[in-house]
């Protein structure tokens, strides 16, 4: 079920607020237990079973890690156990067709791929039992001994099928010890409405610029309109995914959680050393915590940090998909954040900021370039066109002037909103007109943007959302 | 007010937005009655779907589900028109298929799939040698290649006049090809109203004046019965439907009905009959008025009329509809079939029309259907 649906908001979320709060608080867990495991099966009945293996695999070995209890060799059993149980589901469903095909490629076999459908958020929810299982080991978290506790928490609707990748660290006294009140509830209403917008207003509309362009002949393109069009996608997937977790983050403040934020404003960045700061927070501090760091991170010289930092950028690629494309674009990160710290950032602090920014924002761009194609030759054909390779005119395609004229406003309201620029108005206007603010204009845009979302999600059928397929 | 009551009443007012905003629209399901037609959008509204193993398993009951509770989603009709208005307010007037140009004035977005052409105009040409009657083609163009000065900033339109000379091209033997283009921008030029302002076909009048400059081109006699002007209450067309507005004005259908005209129609797929080239139950209500030409129904109707002609065969799209009560002074016997049916049921020519023996063949096509394909599949 997508967040930005007319079944999700105007049946599931009614009714899940209505019986979360209708219960005591001893059958909250449970309610978010039953209603989330409706919300997976919604669109995937027959997956829901996987996870919830997953939660019972993760409950068993979660017992089995603690290493305060058991002296035995069963914690370390166990945290392998859990860890091939993960990853192994995470190969089978995601990588094996891959794995086949390029077998096939490269040894001439002749292996029939298998009809696999990926399971929805599998990629998340692994990497959350998985987070869970470590931490007990290392005895960060005691194991959960509450299965529906543990239940809920895995299969918790709002981060389920997108993130954010929510620790069990993170929410391991709110599954039993949160409060909801009202100032919660209305952070949360807030930040949903935001979420909603983003993806409903922004992103599925510059998607259609993306898609357009992406569809156009060669004969009617130019470099012009191939930026024009990957920046449409830089637009897309950073209002598509942020605002799905900006949804997930306000759906949990709803029912009394305080998840961790995913994305604080990544385009403003001056290096990618900071946009990987920004961006995707939950992942690229999982890849830290639970590969870079136990690696050896920084602490074996500078060519194994080096190695550390290689390997958890193409398995940051690989996370995101069975494709080249993806692996081609977490080895190309890896190896700017390489030369960033090696020699690059010093050499960046010399310049001016508007000078960095550029420099931070065409990398960036250039990498959801790598990003947006799966097919291997779409990919090298654009980026051929890009940069001037590909026999394309600079500019005057047939579409030029009418993609940029039509979608001028757009652009504009999307460099904008990429800003923290009404983050900081918000604060104060909050300070010099705190019952105004409050009390009027903050619930009038509110439920401006909820209205405009619905207007929007009631006429359009191009709806869709970028990290499902993740 | 105190900092900690602000803040109090703050969330309260959230929570009450959000509230409303949930019980107003789930509500609205059960409260709105239920509607089986969207006159607004013209089109049926998904139905509720029906609940089983199967397509709880396969996934196909939530995807009904989610297009039942957007069609019936309260206030539907306002939300659609204000979506429609925002992108209008941001200059993004053509994301869709159907955008929205100057003075109001709505299009068809069309995109021209030349393998379809080729494949199209090849059946057409292999039709017409089959036949030992005349076969005319009558290519007409849509309003974004007439109205041009309407079209918004920088707007390239396909290649129409490419695909018109590709048709052009395939005349001979017994086929020949009409574009009317120059003839509609003469009309446009003189003053005439070509073009619907909300809906994507021509108008009456237009299609009057394309006929008579099909006649007198093609060597036949003119038409010279007399109508008397008849008007439909004001309507809103098709494309509208796409992008409706708050602030769009209405327009009118004009008709023409010959006094000394006697007609029988029978639809032969519906086995429907009637003794008028109109039905004007379609002039009420909010519906489309463009249907009142044979009810928007023409499958394979048979037309009989006490004309002096002799029998045509006609084929073609929804444009063919507003030249038909025309046609029928023309000829005494005609056989209307809907080009579009013909890729879809793959039945040929021969099978729908029997031992009916035309004296001439006429196609009337938009560029736009004959390229995309939808007109092709004639046997």
């Amino acid at each position: 079920m997508l967040f930005s649906s007319t079944t999700f908001l105007f049946g599931f979320l009614s009714l899940v607020l209505a019986c979360y709060y209708a219960v005591p608080r001893k059958f909250k867990n449970a309610v978010l237990l039953v209603f989330s495991l409706v919300f997976y099966a919604w669109g995937e009945p027959v997956y829901v079973f996987l996870m919830l293996g997953s939660i019972v695999v993760a409950y068993l070995t979660g017992l089995f890690c603690d290493r305060q209890k058991y002296k035995s060799k069963l914690p370390l059993v166990s945290l392998i156990l859990a860890i091939c149980w993960n990853m192994g589901l995470l190969l089978f469903f995601k990588y094996t067709n891959f794995f086949i095909t390029n077998a096939n490629n490269i040894f001439n076999l002749n292996i029939t791929p298998l009809d696999l459908t990926l399971p929805i958020g599998i990629s998340f929810y692994s990497f959350q039992t998985l987070s869970y299982v470590i931490d007990v080991y290392r005895g960060e978290v005691k194991p959960q001994k509450n299965l529906l506790d543990l239940a809920t928490y895995v299969s918790l609707f709002p981060q389920l099928i997108a993130g954010p990748i929510v620790r069990y660290q993170t929410i391991e006294d709110q599954l039993s010890g949160r409060k909801e009140t009202l100032d919660k509830f209305a952070r949360g209403v807030k930040r949903f409405a935001v979420g909603l917008g983003k993806k409903v207003i922004l992103a599925n509309n510059i998607g259609a610029l993306f898609e357009e362009i992406s569809n156009t002949p060669q004969a009617d393109l130019s470099v012009a309109s191939v930026w024009l069009g990957i920046i449409a996608f830089t637009f897309q997937i950073y209002f598509d995914f942020s605002g799905y977790s900006d949804m997930a983050i306000g759906l949990g403040k709803m029912f009394g959680f305080d998840f961790l934020e995913n994305f604080n404003y990544p385009y403003i960045s001056d290096s990618i050393t900071e946009f990987w700061r920004r961006w995707h927070i939950s992942l690229s501090s999982w890849f830290r915590d639970y590969v870079y760091i136990p690696l050896g991170g920084n602490r074996k010289g500078k060519l194994r940090q080096c190695v550390n930092i290689m390997i958890v950028w193409f398995l940051t690629g690989f996370w995101h998909g069975a494709n080249w494309n993806f692996m081609i674009w977490g080895v190309y990160f890896g190896i700017i954040l390489l030369c960033e710290k090696l020699f690059l950032l010093k050499a960046l602090g010399k310049l001016p900021r508007v000078f960095r920014h550029i420099y931070a924002l065409l990398l960036i761009v250039i990498g959801w370039g790598i990003f947006a194609f799966e097919d291997t030759d779409k990919l090298i054909q654009n980026f051929k066109n890009m940069f001037g390779l590909g026999g394309l005119p600079f500019a005057g395609g047939k579409y030029d002037l009418f993609w940029f004229t039509q979608n001028a406003v757009l652009l504009a309201i999307l460099v904008i909103a990429s800003l923290p620029l009404f983050k900081k108005l918000g604060e104060k206007l909050t300070v010099k007109l705190p019952a105004v603010y409050g009390c009027i204009i903050e619930p009038l845009c509110t439920a401006g943007l909820l209205i405009i979302s619905t207007a929007y999600l009631a006429s359009n059928s191009f709806n869709p959302f970028l990290y499902f397929r993740f | 007010m105190e900092k900690g009551d602000v803040k109090k009443a703050s969330s309260l007012m959230m929570t009450a937005v959000f509230a409303g905003f949930l019980i107003f629209f789930t509500l609205g399901f059960f409260v709105i009655p239920y509607q089986g037609v969207n006159f607004t959008e013209q089109r049926n509204y998904a139905p509720m779907p029906e609940i089983s193993s199967d397509a709880l398993l396969s996934g196909s009951y939530s995807k009904g589900l989610e297009q039942y509770l957007k069609d019936h989603l309260a206030l539907r009709p306002e939300l659609v028109t204000l979506c429609s208005e925002l992108k209008t307010v941001f200059g993004r007037t053509v994301p869709d298929i159907v955008f929205r140009g100057k003075d109001g004035q709505f299009f068809l977005r069309n995109n021209t799939i030349d393998t379809e052409l080729k494949k199209v105009a090849g059946e057409i040409r292999a039709f017409a040698e089959k036949q030992d009657v005349p076969v005319d083609m009558l290519i007409d163009p849509d309003a974004a290649a007439i109205l041009t000065d309407k079209l918004p900033f920088a707007y390239v339109g396909d290649n129409e006049d490419e695909i018109a000379d590709y048709f052009l091209k395939q005349a001979g033997g017994n086929l020949k090809v009409y574009y009317s283009k120059d003839r509609i921008a003469e009309l446009r030029d003189s003053g005439m109203k070509t073009f619907y302002r909300t809906d994507q076909h021509w108008t009456t009048d237009c299609a009057r004046g394309v006929l008579d400059w099909y006649l007198s081109e093609s060597g036949q006699p003119p038409l010279t019965a007399e109508y008397t002007e008849n008007e439909t209450a004001s309507f809103f067309g098709n494309l509208y439907s796409g992008s409706p507005g708050f602030f769009d004005e209405t327009e009118t259908l004009k008709y023409y009905v010959n006094p000394d005209g006697e007609y029988h129609v029978k639809e032969l797929d519906t086995g429907l009959e009637r003794d008028s080239l109109y039905d004007m139950t379609w002039d009420s209500g909010i519906r489309n008025r463009y249907n009142v030409f044979l009810g928007g129904h023409f499958i394979n109707t048979h037309i009989t009329s006490n004309a002096k002609g002799g029998k045509a065969l006609l084929l073609g799209d929804s444009y063919l509809m507003a030249l038909v009560p025309f046609l029928a002074d023309c000829y005494s016997e005609i056989r209307v079939l809907d080009m579009r049916q013909f890729g879809e049921r793959g039945k040929t020519v021969a099978e729908l029309i029997g031992d009916f023996k035309p004296d001439r063949i006429l196609f009337v096509n938009t560029v736009y259907q004959l390229s995309c394909g939808a007109s092709g599949g004639i046997k």
